[in-house]
């Protein structure tokens, strides 16, 4: 059988499928159905039954030699039997809570007393608490934990949905694929998974037939996924997979390259990034710095949030691997769909239209200035550039300006280095920045359109909904004309602008946005060659003509179809 | 009842790993334990008061057993703090 999907993160692979059900949230409110006596047995139930998984765990991690692991598991064990964690228990199940509801309110009073301390060997075990709260919880609704962390063999994830800290967690060397039923292609997970190289489908169909340990073929490449292998069927994936592994292989030449179109203009290729750990494997391709360097995983997966200290610390890193590269730095695009635990965002109706990004920043200065002092002080060690997300008009960027001329001051009071002259930019994202843009350009001295946004605010699509998943589309002639203003804007005031959404690494869109006059990049390090390569096929005055002709077209299919006839036979190889 | 007091010696204090090998050497004894300082007690046979109660470097804390083998419990529980590492 096959099923079809999104293609989230590219690659190919064959595993064994592993059915993640992830778990959704405890209500922490929930009243018990039954008596008390029985909440309390159901509990007990499931500690007993968590706490022999746990030993099992424990057990196999100490035979595979992974001490540490065990360790942990062992200490997590300790804590499922803790007699102040029993007793809050208790005491909650007296009250009325339901099973589930008792077992995480304890471990939430156990984590905010642990929060309290100052000690930061203790803060870390915080996860492996939520941790010991989820395992109960399944055992409560009988449903298996969705472990990643203790694979042992090539597995193909298979799930509704999963939350970006499962991913964190996992041994990349043994998950080789993802199939979800929902998320989208610009979701947290997928551009986790994207950085971790890993193939992914998002919206894919019909995953309640796969069943756990069945072989499957994922190609995410062209979005399908092959059930029922044959050994036939196997022999084929296999050679496709070698095929593709050439494909890659072809691209390597373009390693250490400049990036130049076919008529010698050059073009430059940035990458986008969130992990500092993964500058390594950039300046081994080769690339011309960090277009987007995303500061909201420095949020996740904790309570508390991160002190400027730990921050400077993790883009100074940055910088310094990056050998003169710049590193553009973006201030957290939190909200959304991105939640932190340590920032609390009231439920909104529509919050992607919400209490987001800059937004956050403006109304809680606090949290910005940490970043803007860290960034700053990261510039005493290399180029860095800082860029403000979620901008809609030039009295945000005025009050952006300020906070960072107050960062700047506090830091020339303390004596602390950094780099003056320091270039801001702004993200393009919401089309009325782009329809000011002019006013825009004077304010500040780079652009990064962020097309992913851009495009599903100007064609008021929800990039997180499939059902619109067909009116999401950066060939729109709306959607160019504002990525085209844009850059005659930044162009005109003498300014950069880049482009750090999808649609710069899709390979149909790469001769419209050079024709529409883009020359800066910025790409998912995995799509850093393809679109060197790409970029070496076009030719910039016969690319104008197209994106002119573009501009004028009705619709979406008609720009896709101009660019189709455009691009050469070489070319649609990688369409 | 019997006391002792000890003071917290290796780098990184009663982390989690040293707090439930705690918590297995005190639950091996009939006696209940206090472990305080300044205005902190805690449980000695739970981890999480052992977390929560932050057993730092360079904390003296008193050790206060009661039961049957109150004074080999408290000695043992001040022997193991005294010896550990890392």
């Amino acid at each position: 059988m096959i099923l079809k999907g999104i293609v989230a993160s590219p690659g190919k692979s064959l595993g064994k499928a592993l059915c993640v059900r992830a778990l959704s949230e405890t209500d922490t409110n929930g009243k018990s159905g039954v008596s008390r006596e029985e909440t309390a047995l159901n509990i007990r139930r499931a500690i007993d039954e968590t706490s022999k998984e746990l030993e099992g765990l424990s057990q196999r991690l100490l035979e595979e030699g992974k001490n540490m692991k065990s360790e942990i598991v062992g200490v997590q064990n300790f804590m499922l039997k803790d007699r102040m964690f029993q007793d809050a228990v208790h005491r909650e199940v007296e009250a009325g809570y339901s099973a589930e509801a008792s077992v995480q309110r304890g471990i939430d009073t156990q984590c905010r007393k642990i929060q309290t301390t100052a000690n930061s060997f203790l803060k870390e075990r915080i996860e492996d608490i939520h941790d010991v709260g989820s395992r109960i919880v399944c055992h409560i609704r009988g449903i298996k934990y969705p472990d990643l962390s203790d694979l042992s063999e090539v597995s193909v994830l298979v799930a509704d949905e999963i939350p970006p800290s499962l991913l964190a967690n996992t041994d990349s060397k043994y998950v080789k694929g993802i199939l979800l039923s929902k998320s989208s292609k610009t979701s947290h997970v997928a551009i986790l998974a994207t950085n971790m190289g890993i193939p992914m489908l998002v919206g894919c169909r019909g995953l309640g037939s796969i069943t756990e340990g069945q072989t499957v073929y994922l190609d995410a490449v062209s979005g399908e996924v092959h059930t029922d292998l044959t050994q036939q069927g196997k022999v084929r994936a296999e050679a496709e997979i070698e095929s593709y592994r050439e494909k890659q292989n072809f691209l390597k030449k373009y390693i250490q390259k400049e990036s130049v179109t076919a008529d010698g203009t050059r073009v430059y290729v940035y990458a986008n990034l969130m992990d500092a750990r993964r500058v390594d494997s950039l300046t081994r391709i080769g690339m011309d710095g960090v277009g987007l360097f995303r500061t909201e995983f420095l949020y996740m997966n904790r309570e508390e949030l991160p002190s400027e200290e730990e921050q400077f610390s993790v883009f100074r890193n940055a910088v310094k691997q990056l050998k003169g590269f710049p590193l553009t730095i973006r201030t957290m695009d939190i909200g959304g769909d991105k939640k932190v635990r340590s920032i609390s965002i009231p439920k909104e109706a529509n919050p992607f239209l919400g209490f987001r990004a800059i937004r956050i920043c403006l109304a809680r200065p606090q949290l910005i200035l940490d970043q803007l002092r860290a960034a700053l002080r990261a510039s005493a060690y290399g180029p860095v550039r800082v860029m403000f997300p979620m901008i809609s008009s030039v009295d945000e960027v005025d009050k952006c300006l300020k906070l960072l001329e107050k960062a700047k001051e506090s830091l020339r009071k303390q004596d602390i280095r950094f780099d003056e002259k320091t270039p801001v930019g702004i993200m393009v994202e919401i089309p009325a920045a782009a329809l000011v843009a002019d006013k825009l350009a004077k304010k500040v001295d780079f652009f990064s359109i962020g097309s992913n946004d851009l495009i599903q605010y100007t064609l008021a699509a929800d990039r997180t909904n499939e059902k619109v998943a067909d009116i999401y589309s950066g060939f729109h002639p709306a959607v160019l004309k504002l990525i085209g203003m844009t850059i005659t804007a930044a162009e005109k005031a003498g300014k950069g602008c880049a482009l750090c959404g999808e649609m710069g690494a899709d390979p149909l869109a790469v001769p419209l946005l050079l024709g529409l006059g883009l020359r800066r990049f910025s790409v998912n390090p995995s799509s850093i060659l393809m679109v060197r390569h790409l970029i070496a096929q076009c030719d910039i005055s016969k690319a104008h003509a197209l994106s002119e002709a573009a501009l004028s077209a009705e619709n979406t299919g008609q720009v896709k179809k101009m660019a189709c006839g455009f691009v050469s036979e070489e070319y649609r190889k990688w369409l | 009842m019997y006391e002792r007091n000890i003071m917290i010696k290796n780098t990184s204090g009663i982390h989690a790993r040293p707090a439930a090998q705690l918590v297995r050497l005190a639950e091996q004894f009939k006696s209940e334990f206090i472990i305080s300082y300044d205005t902190v007690e805690c449980d000695p046979k739970s981890i999480f008061s052992l977390l929560s109660a932050d057993l730092h470097t360079g904390l003296t804390v008193t050790i206060r057993g009661k039961g049957e083998d109150e004074k080999e419990a408290v000695d043992s529980l001040c022997n193991f703090i005294d010896h550990m590492e890392e």
